[in-house]
């Protein structure tokens, strides 16, 4: 039986694990052993010192170290509980399933009340990006072609002065 | 140089923008610029006067003025963002009288515009008006500029509300505005009402016949014109009788705040200037001149400075009751009264006196006054802790997704596992996937998926 230690940093729920520097133990096992949360002692070597993750090429399992215990004199006993996303990482990715939440796949439609919203506000504003068209809607004939006089702001009161003033006189000539 | 032959009976005439308080003062002169045997009141001729939220006139690249094409069965006085319309009834000659008579060679800086051709549309069933219809587009890729994509940009969260010129501010639901949307302003140039409506097209390119309008109201607001004396034709009956039924309504019209400023400023003009002057403040001639005294607020007359600029009365938009009491004080105390100006007056304190004007942004300028503007007040989220939260807890997914899209952050909501493995391995890895689990694959392998409104699945490029 070949038992590789390794020491994991990865969260415990995440997979698959990023694991390298692998320790590699070679022994036999004496006596009976649970597959899932095997308990193996190791003479002359206490694992758990230096690692806390292995995996064991009989069982064809990960598994986290849960605990270890001095037997006696350079015998340690030591506990292991399978990681079984990482056991079956690659199995499970082929899944489909319905998913809640998700870091990259989501719906941004739907509203997240996990996101706090805070009492300031803001205010964004925009203007009409066509200033405007302009139709004309008749109910009968048109005549086309209506030229238009604009007179200039300064222009406009001597003229009506003048308008005013030259009626006037011609109103007392008359 | 103008001269008689160049002005036809349908022309339309353009004037600055503060001139059309010099055009009514002379419409309103006692001077015998009139026929008066047939007009014994100025306002006899007036079928309607109303101000509109956007401008005919454009310009060139060289500079040169364009309006479009103005088809009229009435002659009318265009004074940029303004119209007064004039009924049938007067003549070219008497139209002319007015304004022009023996000022061929005495007016300066006068450009003749040329017309440009804009679509014209004939509608049956319309026996007797004419429109002129302007819009503002709202596109869809401006508006995205607002929006943040996602569940915040809802009317639950969000809200927004239109400016739109002569009306006020009015709230708007997401999804009418989300793709777009057009705001149309319509005049009725004979009967001298405008309606605004909002609506959006189901297609980007305008008008088709799957426009769903859902905003609409009617801008009786026009210039006060008197409805005492004249000819009471059949179209300014109504058309009289409308402004008035408008100043009813009106009480909601102070709400259009430029509207407002714009309507107080050629009012507060016309009667400063013709009730404490008689006449325009450039000493029209009989006109005379009295002087404020700014601690009493008293008319003296002293026939000395003009008082009309001392007044300095600001286009505030909340305090239109005191504009309206000076304004009443200058009535009682000038010898130059006539009942258009009564009549103006009394409309004007109606308003001030009844009205609702909304609290402005403090963002809104002059500039924005004939502009629509769509504002979106939103909450604030704070981008940093969001963008934290997504790696520690996820974004909604709530859909069916194959895990091997999936990196960070996954929490299962329901899966059905089929693997070679124990009871007991099997209900373990149930339980951490619907507890929330952790994919350790880089974004480059997994890139981010977005699921759209209708559930359909699409990757994000980066």
């Amino acid at each position: 039986m070949n038992i590789t230690f390794y020491k994991n940093t990865d969260e415990v729920a995440s997979f698959p694990k990023n694991l390298s520097d692998g320790h590699l133990v070679t022994g036999a096992l004496r006596s009976e052993c649970d597959v899932l949360n095997p308990i193996i002692e190791f003479s002359g070597f206490n694992p758990a010192l230096d690692y806390n993750y292995a995996y064991i090429d009989k069982f064809r399992r990960y598994y986290f170290i849960t605990g270890s215990n001095a037997v006696r004199e350079d015998v340690t006993e030591i506990s292991f509980h399978v990681d079984v996303l990482q056991t079956y990482a690659d199995k499970i990715l082929q899944h489909e399933a319905f998913v809640n939440r998700s870091t990259n796949v989501y719906n941004p439609w739907i509203i997240d009340d996990k996101i706090p919203l805070y009492q300031n506000f803001e205010v964004k504003s925009i203007k009409s990006n066509h200033y405007h068209n302009i139709e004309f809607v008749k109910s009968k004939g048109f005549t086309p072609g209506t030229p238009f006089y604009e007179f200039n702001l300064e222009s406009l009161p001597i003229i009506l002065n003048t308008a005013a003033a030259i009626k006037s006189s011609s109103v007392k000539s008359s | 140089m103008l001269n008689q032959s160049e002005f036809a009976t349908l022309n339309t005439y353009m004037v600055g923008i503060d001139c059309l308080a010099q055009i009514r003062n002379s419409l309103w002169r006692q001077d015998g610029l009139f026929d008066e045997s047939k007009y014994n009141n100025p306002s006899t001729f007036i079928l309607s006067a109303y101000i509109l939220p956007f401008s005919l006139v454009s310009k060139k690249a060289d500079g040169s003025k364009v309006m479009p094409n103005y088809m009229s069965e009435v002659p009318c006085v265009i004074a940029a963002d303004r119209i007064l319309a004039f009924s049938s009834a007067l003549t070219f000659n008497e139209w002319f009288n007015i304004f022009f008579t023996g000022l061929e060679g005495m007016i300066s800086n006068v450009f003749k515009g040329e017309p440009v051709n804009t679509p014209i549309y004939e509608v049956n069933g319309y026996s007797d008006s004419n429109s002129i219809v302007a819009k503002y587009v709202f596109s869809k890729s401006i508006i995205n500029g607002i929006f943040e994509n996602d569940y915040t940009d809802y009317s639950t969260i969000t809200s927004y509300y239109l400016f739109l010129p002569y009306i006020g501010y009015v709230d708007v639901d997401y999804f009418n505005i989300r793709n777009g949307f057009i705001i149309e302003y319509s005049l009725d140039v004979t009967h001298g009402i405008m309606s605004c409506s909002m609506y959006r097209s189901e297609y980007e390119n305008g008008l088709t016949s799957e426009e769903k309008r859902f905003y609409s109201t009617s801008i009786n607001i026009g210039i006060p014109i008197t409805i005492t004396g004249g000819d009471l034709s059949i179209d300014r009956n109504r058309t009289l009788s409308r402004l008035s039924a408008a100043a009813n309504f009106a009480s909601g019209a102070l709400s259009l705040i430029p509207g407002l400023g714009a309507i107080s400023n050629s009012v507060r003009t016309t009667q400063t200037s013709t009730v404490r002057s008689g006449g325009n403040e450039l000493n029209v001639s009989g006109s005379r001149e009295t002087k404020l005294n700014k601690k009493t607020g008293r008319q003296v007359t002293t026939n000395t400075s003009k008082t009309t600029s001392e007044t300095t009365i600001e286009p505030t938009y909340t305090d239109t009751s005191r504009k309206s009491t000076q304004q009443t004080v200058y009535r009682n105390k000038s010898a130059v009264i006539n009942t258009g100006v009564n009549a103006i007056i009394d409309y004007w304190n109606f308003q001030s006196g009844t009205g609702h004007v909304y609290d402005i942004d403090s963002n809104t300028n002059w500039d924005s006054s004939t502009t629509p503007i769509l504002y979106a007040r939103k909450p604030k989220v704070i981008e940093s802790t969001k963008q934290s939260l997504i790696e520690y807890q996820g974004r909604p997914t709530n859909s069916t997704v194959n895990l091997s899209v999936c990196r960070g952050y996954l929490q299962v909501g329901a899966i059905h596992l089929n693997l070679d493995c124990t009871f007991d391995e099997i209900t373990e890895i149930e339980e951490l996937l619907m507890g929330g689990v952790v994919i350790n694959k880089s974004k480059s392998e997994r890139p981010d998926h977005v699921l759209d409104m209708y559930g359909n699945l699409s990757a994000i490029s980066e």
